[in-house]
């Protein structure tokens, strides 16, 4: 198994308010899975997705990943895991505005300590599976919001991780486009990686192997697609 | 860690933003010309006047009125104005010191202009009433002809010696012995050229001289100015014994009672150069005092124009941080930022101010100098200027939270 959650509860304090956005999580995926994850807003898919992607720690509960206990380490540590374990891809694509693709592709391998020769040419490489060899020099605003997904994908999957974590990674794309999207990630997952994705479109989800539905924190139901 | 991509995105950002990083570093920048210009000066004049400070002869010291620099000394007392010098004390001296080799009387009077025939000197020069120790003293030659005598003086003959600046003006192609110029309006007879020169440590000619007996001067000019004497010392005699002995008798001729202080002042080249230097040391802390209070500013312009950028740049900082850039890389990021602005700062202040010192020591004269050790402290300084502005907006960007920034607007 790649990814363990165990009694996940993640508590927010909202001036004197406290919101439980996860209420006692239980949940495992496997390696090569292709996992949607659905909830209205306000349901915690966002709180789960930063715990999973090691951007947030939770109030209390147990996470592992790839055989690593999670929970309770360091910003550094957790910043560490997130460089070597998990390609984010964002539906606002968070590029850097000002760096080519290529830069914006290499990033990871930056922090990572990557020589230069090597990450071009590994962050070539990428841009070249996603299609988008001819626009390595063009930065996110000579491209469109497809090509601009695309090079998040490329990024996503530079440091070669173990999960790729798309948060509406079609929410900004029209159809035609999100469907472009979603053939990729079909792919991907074909070539043997791990997807876990945030939706709330049941077109999108109707697209992966296995529907996780939360609801108040708490997941309702856990499926495998037909 | 990760140098080389630091400085790319520093060289990068300076690079996107020209106007705002010019204005940012402009403070900077002023603060090291200012210190960097008045470090060069002063080291140029340095180096001139403890090689070539010969306003005196050698054994000679000189007596005036007023102290020397006083235009430049910073808060003077108020002082009312002292009795004049009369060219009788030369006369007093000489009959009362036996420790005295020569004494002489000299007035000056700047900015003239003297002609022959049609021709007359542009830019003007200095005359000087003298009596015929002031050559000896001063340690001017007499090349040709001859020098002012005792009978000159004695007899208030209209005869004058000149410079070699004077003789080229006046007389490119003729012999200026026995010719007759025109000074104060009135006809005076060369009898003497001196010997050349050269410029003085603060850049004047010493050439552009003209030099008549002292009672003609008088009797042109009135008897209100002051003089200045000039007293050589006997060889194998005590400097410091001698001017006590001329002290000695200048208090009694002005009558100063005891315990009063002198009401004249004397100086020596090593006095001179004293001064000097005194005064070259509190120019110095007030130009390294105005440079700091300046980098003091350019500083918190530094720190603030910093702080724009890491908020204006959160989501950035969100997107590096979900990539896998730990705090420390980015403290750096934003560090080796601040640095290479304030640095390249510096590098333009200190460029600027050398240059405008390369341009006001030619105009004065002296040796232009790039002390190394203001280069490598402007250096050192403005790196920690950097440094220190950089460091709480660094910090800031360096402990934001990923989730935040990633959703910052």
């Amino acid at each position: 198994m790649l990814i363990h959650v165990e009694n996940l509860i993640k508590i927010y304090q909202l001036g004197k308010v406290q919101v439980k956005a996860l209420d006692n999580i239980n949940l495992t995926i496997d390696r090569n899975e292709y996992v949607a994850v659905m909830g209205p807003s306000g349901s915690g898919k966002s709180t789960l997705m930063n715990i999973i992607g090691c951007l947030d720690v939770p109030t209390s509960g147990r996470y592992i990943l790839n055989d690593q206990d999670v929970h309770n380490l360091t910003d550094d540590e957790l910043a560490h895991i997130r460089n070597k374990e998990i390609g984010f891809v964002f539906q606002t694509f968070n590029l850097l505005p000002r760096a080519t693709a290529l830069h914006n592709v290499e990033l990871p391998l930056i922090y990572n300590g990557t020589p230069r020769s090597k990450r071009r040419e590994i962050a070539m490489n990428m841009l070249e599976r996603v299609g988008l060899a001819d626009r390595a020099n063009h930065r996110p605003n000579e491209l469109s919001g497809g090509q601009r997904q695309r090079v998040a994908i490329a990024r996503a999957l530079v440091n070669n991780p173990s999960l790729i974590l798309a948060d509406e990674p079609t929410g900004n794309l029209d159809s035609k486009t999100g469907e472009e999207i979603m053939q990729i990630f079909n792919e991907l997952n074909e070539a043997g990686n791990t997807i876990l994705l945030v939706t709330h479109e049941e077109d999108i989800a109707r697209q992966t192997k296995r529907i996780i539905r939360l609801l108040d924190g708490q997941v309702i139901k856990d499926e495998m697609n037909q | 860690m990760l140098i080389k991509e630091n400085l790319q995105i520093a060289i990068d950002q300076i690079r996107i933003g020209k106007l705002r990083s010019f204005l940012t570093a402009l403070g900077i920048s002023i603060g090291i010309a200012t210190v960097i210009f008045i470090v060069s000066i002063l080291e140029g004049y340095n180096q001139s006047i403890q090689k070539e400070l010969n306003v005196l002869g050698a054994n000679t010291f000189q007596i005036q009125r007023e102290e020397v620099f006083t235009g430049v000394q910073v808060g003077m007392r108020k002082k009312k104005p002292r009795k004049r010098l009369d060219k009788s004390l030369a006369k007093a001296i000489r009959e009362n010191c036996d420790l005295v080799q020569f004494v002489g009387a000299e007035i000056w009077e700047h900015s003239v202009n003297v002609k022959y025939k049609d021709k007359a000197t542009n830019p003007t020069i200095s005359v000087a009433g003298v009596e015929p120790e002031f050559f000896p003293n001063n340690g001017y030659f007499v090349d040709q002809g001859r020098s002012i005598t005792q009978d000159d003086v004695r007899f208030h003959r209209k005869v004058a010696v000149l410079g070699m600046d004077v003789v080229e003006e006046l007389f490119p192609f003729e012999d200026p012995l026995g010719k007759e110029i025109k000074l104060f309006g009135k006809r005076f007879r060369v009898i003497g050229i001196l010997e050349k020169m050269g410029s003085s440590t603060f850049g004047e000619s010493r050439d552009d001289r003209v030099i008549i007996p002292i009672t003609t001067f008088e009797d042109i000019k009135g008897k209100k100015r002051s003089c200045n004497i000039t007293v050589m010392v006997r060889p194998g005699v005590d400097m410091q014994a001698t001017m006590d002995q001329v002290i000695g008798v200048l208090r009694k001729e002005r009558k100063i009672p005891p315990g009063k202080e002198n009401d004249f002042s004397i100086f020596t080249n090593e006095t001179l150069i004293e001064s000097f230097n005194n005064i070259a040391s509190k120019v110095r802390l007030a130009g390294v005092f105005l440079g700091l209070i300046s980098l003091l500013v350019g500083s918190i312009g530094v720190m603030n124009i910093m702080l724009v950028t890491v908020t204006e740049r959160t989501r950035e900082i969100g997107i590096r941080k979900a990539v896998g850039a730990k705090r420390s890389v980015i403290l750096m990021q934003f560090l080796s930022e601040s640095v290479v602005l304030s640095s390249v700062g510096g590098l333009v202040g200190m460029i600027g101010g050398f240059l405008l010192a390369a341009i006001v020591g030619s105009s004065l004269q002296i040796p232009f100098t790039v002390p190394l050790w203001a280069v490598v402290s402007s250096l050192v300084v403005t790196s920690v200027v950097g440094i220190l502005a950089g460091l709480y907006p660094a910090s800031r960007a360096a402990n934001m939270d990923p989730i935040n920034a990633l959703r910052y607007e």
